[in-house]
């Protein structure tokens, strides 16, 4: 299990050989643990199920899940919950006529 | 099917048209509501119905497609009835998203009938409510498709219970797209479902 103590560490020395190699084409290099990070952000939401995520944003709400976790995560969904709210508030104040069938 | 030009202030789409025929209460909807479609929405539904098995076993996606459409197309086959509407979109587009992007269409070309587009796929409520937004005044909003199940619970015609119920059916068909317009429609609208819900589910 991990621990805030935890290295993020994994073997990997064909991954190894294959980033050097392109940082070596490189003439400024590449930035390996930016581009780790971004890849461990974006592989952790893609191993994520629908279960998985609804489960979380409510851990989310319920305040047991640090924002920037959830944000790491749930990625853009939360704002599309707060804009998808604020459609729904607005949407909710305009005219109903011809809405209804007589 | 009712091909008579009649626009309602509601317009939905192919993927909002099954979330909500999938839900318990979508015969007070074609009972209570005005709604329109375009031609390529209620297409895609038909060519739903036929590629999709009425046999795939319950609970899948399969059967959830082949059901829901079936179900929303009743209204709109019913020549006697004029509260459910489709009307031809011009040009007609084709591929994946067509319905989607006939509603868009449809709601750019008529702007000033259209006051609630309802569709399932965000990005299309949100290009939607950028030709809203782009308007002289607000004259519509694109939302999803809980403001179906929402408009009956604040005409009266159904109860909270009966909201929360179809708010959950619709989220276990959709998952977490469906997850996140109900979340919404719960912030917006406090309802407290936890009575009528399963804690797994409720805001």
């Amino acid at each position: 299990m991990a621990t805030n103590n935890d290295k993020i560490q994994f073997r990997g020395s064909a991954e190894k050989e294959a980033t050097q190699i392109v940082d070596q084409m490189r003439l400024g290099g590449i930035n390996i643990s930016e581009l780790a990070r971004q890849g461990l952000q974006e592989k952790l939401r893609e191993t994520l199920s629908d279960e998985e995520k609804i489960t979380l944003h409510r851990r989310y709400k319920e305040g047991e899940l640090p924002e920037e976790v959830a944000r790491i995560l749930l990625g853009d969904s939360l704002e599309d919950i707060e804009r998808e709210q604020k459609a729904f508030e607005e949407a909710s104040e305009l005219d109903t006529s011809g809405v209804f069938q007589e | 099917m009712v091909d008579d030009d009649i626009r309602h202030p509601v317009i939905v789409d192919t993927d909002a048209l099954i979330a909500v025929a999938n839900t318990s209460l979508w015969s007070r909807i074609t009972a209570t509501l005005n709604v329109t479609t375009t031609n390529v929405c209620y297409h895609e539904l038909k060519r739903h119905v036929r590629e999709n098995s009425e046999y795939a076993p319950e609970g899948t996606q399969e059967r959830w497609l082949h059901d829901g459409s079936k179900t929303a197309l009743e209204p709109f086959d019913d020549d006697e009835n004029t509260s459910f509407t489709a009307v031809p979109c011009v040009p007609r587009p084709h591929g994946e998203d067509g319905g989607e992007t006939s509603v868009q269409t449809e709601v750019h070309q008529h702007l000033e009938l259209y006051r609630f587009a309802i569709l399932m796929d965000k990005h299309g409520r949100r290009s939607i409510n950028r030709v809203f937004d782009g308007a002289e005044e607000t004259t519509g909003k694109a939302v999803a498709p809980t403001f179906l199940l929402y408009l009956l619970l604040d005409a009266g015609e159904c109860s909270v219970e009966e909201f929360c119920q179809a708010c959950g059916e619709m989220l276990r068909g959709e998952g977490w797209t469906g997850y996140v317009a109900i979340q919404a429609a719960w912030e917006a609208i406090p309802v407290d479902c936890s009575q009528y819900l399963s804690n797994d589910l409720l805001p």
